[in-house]
């Protein structure tokens, strides 16, 4: 059995992958999108977590980073909005079994760099988020 | 040094009545106590007792996992009656068991916002032992 976080990753990667019908062009990518991948895009993954030993039950709690990037400040806030709609006070359908029985934003950020001369805009979330099994 | 067979509770099988209650449990505490009477006379100059009757009290704590945990927590209620069967390292033949009658006394249900609900049973010995503490499973 793969370990939980694969199945909650492809799970939160599906779910994102549901705001391309809003965001013209927009992809969705695991920890870092492919080479000159075109704005906008996401990228999820673990910050960190891990297994619970507090009872029989399997249990699963992490918390995960989804950043907006896009060349222009505006549209990442606003996919940064719509991740935040998507996921936050939500129990995201998740694979392998896992249940998850919270899932909410507690941190957001921003951020901008400088690629070749052009400005890229981030914008994203942490979300805590607690499964069983 | 010579292996100590230390043990968690990770394997901790936990029955009352005929409903498993260990599945989502956290803690289970148990107290066993003699009551006594003190037997000081005349011109005693130490206290000594007799021995009563025995006599015990636990509490056990278990996530409630909401529709799956509704048979548990309708088995736990104030009041209920049944043998606690306890089985520290599970049901193995040679492995410790633990069992007696109970009574439910309370359940405390905190709702702590964005926290994990816990049920807290606390429950009294209501008879004899089947297993006392250091009894093996046949």
């Amino acid at each position: 059995m793969a370990s939980p976080n694969v199945f909650i990753q492809a799970s939160l990667i599906q779910s994102l992958s549901q705001l391309k019908e809003t965001v013209p062009g927009l992809t969705v990518w695991h920890i870092q999108a492919a080479p000159s991948t075109k704005f906008p895009y996401i990228s999820l993954n673990m910050q960190s977590g891990g297994t619970v030993n507090t009872s029989p039950r399997d249990s699963f709690e992490a918390s995960y980073k989804v950043m907006c990037f896009s060349d222009d400040a505006d549209q990442s806030d606003f996919i940064g909005g719509l991740v935040r709609d998507l996921f936050h006070k939500t129990t995201p359908l998740l694979q392998g079994g896992w249940n998850c029985y919270y899932c909410k934003e507690y941190k957001q950020m921003q951020f901008t760099s400088n690629v070749q001369g052009n400005p890229v805009y981030a914008c994203g979330s942490f979300f805590e988020i607690k499964t069983d099994h | 040094m010579a292996a100590t067979n230390r043990y968690t509770g990770t394997n901790c099988t936990i029955v009352f009545g005929s409903t498993t209650i260990s599945n989502d449990y956290t803690e289970i505490s148990m107290d066993f106590s003699v009551k006594t009477e003190s037997r000081v006379a005349g011109n005693d100059t130490d206290e000594s007792f007799n021995v009563l009757y025995k006599k015990g009290k636990g509490s056990i704590k278990f996530f409630d996992t909401a529709t799956a945990g509704v048979v548990i927590t309708l088995a736990m209620l104030p009041g209920a009656t049944g043998n606690l069967y306890i089985y520290p390292k599970g049901i193995t033949s040679g492995q410790p068991t633990i069992a007696f009658p109970i009574i439910i006394e309370s359940m405390k249900i905190p709702l702590t916002f964005d926290k994990n609900v816990i049920l807290d049973c606390s429950f009294m010995k209501n008879g004899a032992f089947i297993a006392t503490p250091g009894t093996t499973q046949p």
